[in-house]
């Protein structure tokens, strides 16, 4: 056993190899390893929700901490994904003020969890494999003029959001906002030509 | 080093560089598509964006560090398992016994205290306050000193701009804050006056819409509380506090939460449910805070629209259980150009959390009152 796993060591482990271990032997390299990997992100998530350097480091180790209880209850797929949502609710945990509310709150987050692990389907766009680029573009031509013109800039003249803000005399969070919007359309459209 | 070390030690190195600026615009355009595909990576760099990138590195830096210190602390799993279960009983005790009563009671010296003063020059402006920070902190209402800080407080009075060059007179314990109501799209206060020794509630209208009076002190001029004065609940809900024999309530307004709020989810269609475990209503993604920020933010006061600087419109929809929005149906608005503005917002914002109960998603339908200003 221990050879196999001096031999393991040397390899590259999938997240959810690494999460078995450390949920079998609770050796907590295994779970630093692991985090390691999403550390910087999830810096960056309690950066946004909190607002504070100090704050946000100090959640980054609090979602650790979490980490040890919540892996051994909760049966995950996607350990990413479900990190991504243990950090946000644990940044917006810190926001809430103590009231009846965070009784809510703990609610939601428990139902976050059930509804999100798997974290969000990819928008054909975004994907890699080949969608009908018939139904796609008859979708596109059929958003609104802003949305358009950000899918047809971002995905197809490679532009970035800064590019294109300028050139549309946009703000970068209008670009985004579009972009975001404008998937969400074609993801309808395109869902609705399948049917 | 593995690969995934590598990887990650790469995807930190393309972070700093997209956020430094030393990227090329193709790179860029390569480094947002991922951004696009992975929204845990979107709002890391969001995040990331609003500070300076050799903080950046330096903060990761020392979380490596701290990460590595907890790894050491080799412990048997169960003496962790044991002080994790320790420290979260800890927590959920501390939890259970905080709560946000309102705003602080006052000792007794408020009411023994002579008032400030009894004269009113030109315009009277009060400013109500309500520490809620102090309330955080302050569990137990009898903590004197802070009570007397907050006193203090309700005492101190910001000029709204257009009195600066007028003499105002502070009467703050005469009008203390006893409730919140929202009622029929105005903001109204319900306060006690102390100074004539009657307690009384009284409606003041932060909007000019009513005559504002306190019992036994009438109000020269309708603007008496500044656009300073803010509410103490972020959801606007009827906030009662009983009054207790002698004792009156201050309170003091957090800054940035503000009365009349541009975006206030008002009802639902269960709305006289109250949540529990079984029962969740729908609300914003996003939640509530951030979709104020995006209504704020993208809210367009239509320039055709010459006749007033202000106007409310009331919309109410459906939120189905797979989040998609139907049923638009505005309930208020003075004019189209309202009502097609408010729907755009929402049509174009983010995403709605369905309703939820015993276990799965529902429809629900949704009231949202959206406030126009003319900037």
């Amino acid at each position: 056993m221990a050879l196999r796993i001096g031999a393991e060591r040397g390899k590259e482990r999938s997240d959810a190899a690494l999460l078995e271990s450390f949920r079998q032997s609770g050796d907590m390299d295994m779970l630093g390893e692991l985090y390691k990997r999403y550390m910087s992100l999830v810096y960056g998530v309690c950066l946004k929700y909190l607002k504070n350097r100090d704050e946000a480091q100090d959640a980054v180790m609090g979602v650790f901490e979490k980490l040890i209880i919540e892996t051994t209850r909760h049966n995950i797929e996607n350990f990413k994904s479900w990190l991504y949502v243990l950090s946000k609710n644990y940044c917006l945990m810190q926001l809430r003020s103590a009231s009846s509310e965070n009784e809510r709150f703990k609610r939601m987050q428990a139902e976050s969890f059930s509804f999100m692990e798997n974290g969000e389907d990819l928008h054909p766009i975004d994907e890699d494999k080949p969608v009908n680029e018939k139904a796609l573009e008859d979708c596109i031509n059929k958003l609104k003029e802003e949305q358009l013109q950000c899918i047809r800039l971002f995905y197809y003249d490679n532009k970035c959001y800064r590019e294109i803000a300028t050139m549309l005399k946009l703000d970068e969070n209008k670009v985004k906002s579009y972009l975001q919007n404008a998937k969400r359309n074609l993801k309808i459209c395109l869902e609705s030509g399948n049917e | 080093m593995s690969k995934k070390d590598i990887h990650r030690n790469k995807r930190d190195k393309e972070i700093l560089s997209y956020l430094s600026g030393d990227m090329s615009d193709i790179q860029k355009n390569l480094f947002e598509k991922d951004m696009e595909r992975d929204p845990f990576l979107a709002d890391a760099v969001e995040g990331m964006s609003g500070i300076n990138p050799s903080e950046l590195k330096s903060d990761l830096e020392n979380l490596s560090a701290l990460l590595i210190n907890k790894q050491h602390k080799r412990k048997p799993v169960y003496y962790r398992i044991a002080a994790a279960v320790v420290v979260l009983l800890g927590i959920s005790s501390i939890l259970l016994v905080r709560q946000l009563k309102g705003p602080e009671l006052m000792s007794d010296n408020l009411l023994s205290a002579p008032p400030a003063s009894k004269s009113i020059e030109q315009e009277k402006v009060v400013k109500i306050v309500e520490d809620i920070t102090e309330q955080e902190k302050a569990p137990e209402r009898e903590n004197i000193d802070k009570e007397k800080a907050l006193v203090e407080r309700s005492k101190q009075l910001e000029k709204p701009a257009d009195l600066q060059n007028k003499t105002v007179t502070v009467e703050a314990e005469a009008i203390l804050l006893d409730e919140v109501l929202i009622k029929d799209e105005v903001p109204l206060v319900m306060v006690t006056d102390t100074n004539s020794g009657i307690i009384e509630r009284k409606a003041i209208d932060l909007n000019n819409d009513i005559e504002n009076r306190v019992a036994g002190v009438q109000v020269e001029e309708a603007k008496v509380l500044t656009e300073s004065a803010v509410v103490s609940e972020r959801d606007l809900n009827v906030k009662s506090v009983p009054l207790a024999a002698k004792k009156s309530l201050g309170a003091v307004y957090k800054e940035d939460i503000e009365l009349e709020e541009v975006v206030e989810i008002t009802a639902t269609e269960n709305d006289d449910r109250k949540e529990s475990d079984s029962y969740i209503k729908a609300s914003p993604e996003i939640g509530i805070r951030d979709f104020r920020k995006y209504i704020e933010t993208y809210i367009q006061f239509p320039v055709e629209w010459t006749k007033s600087d202000r106007e409310v419109v009331r919309i109410k929809f459906r939120v189905a259980a797979d989040k998609t929005l139907s049923n638009f149906e505005i309930v208020r608005s003075s004019d189209t150009l309202f009502s097609t503005e408010a729907i755009r917002l929402i049509k174009e914002g983010p995403l709605w959390k369905p309703a939820f109960e015993n276990g799965a998603y529902k429809e629900e339908s949704v009231v949202l009152r959206i406030v126009f200003r003319r900037e």
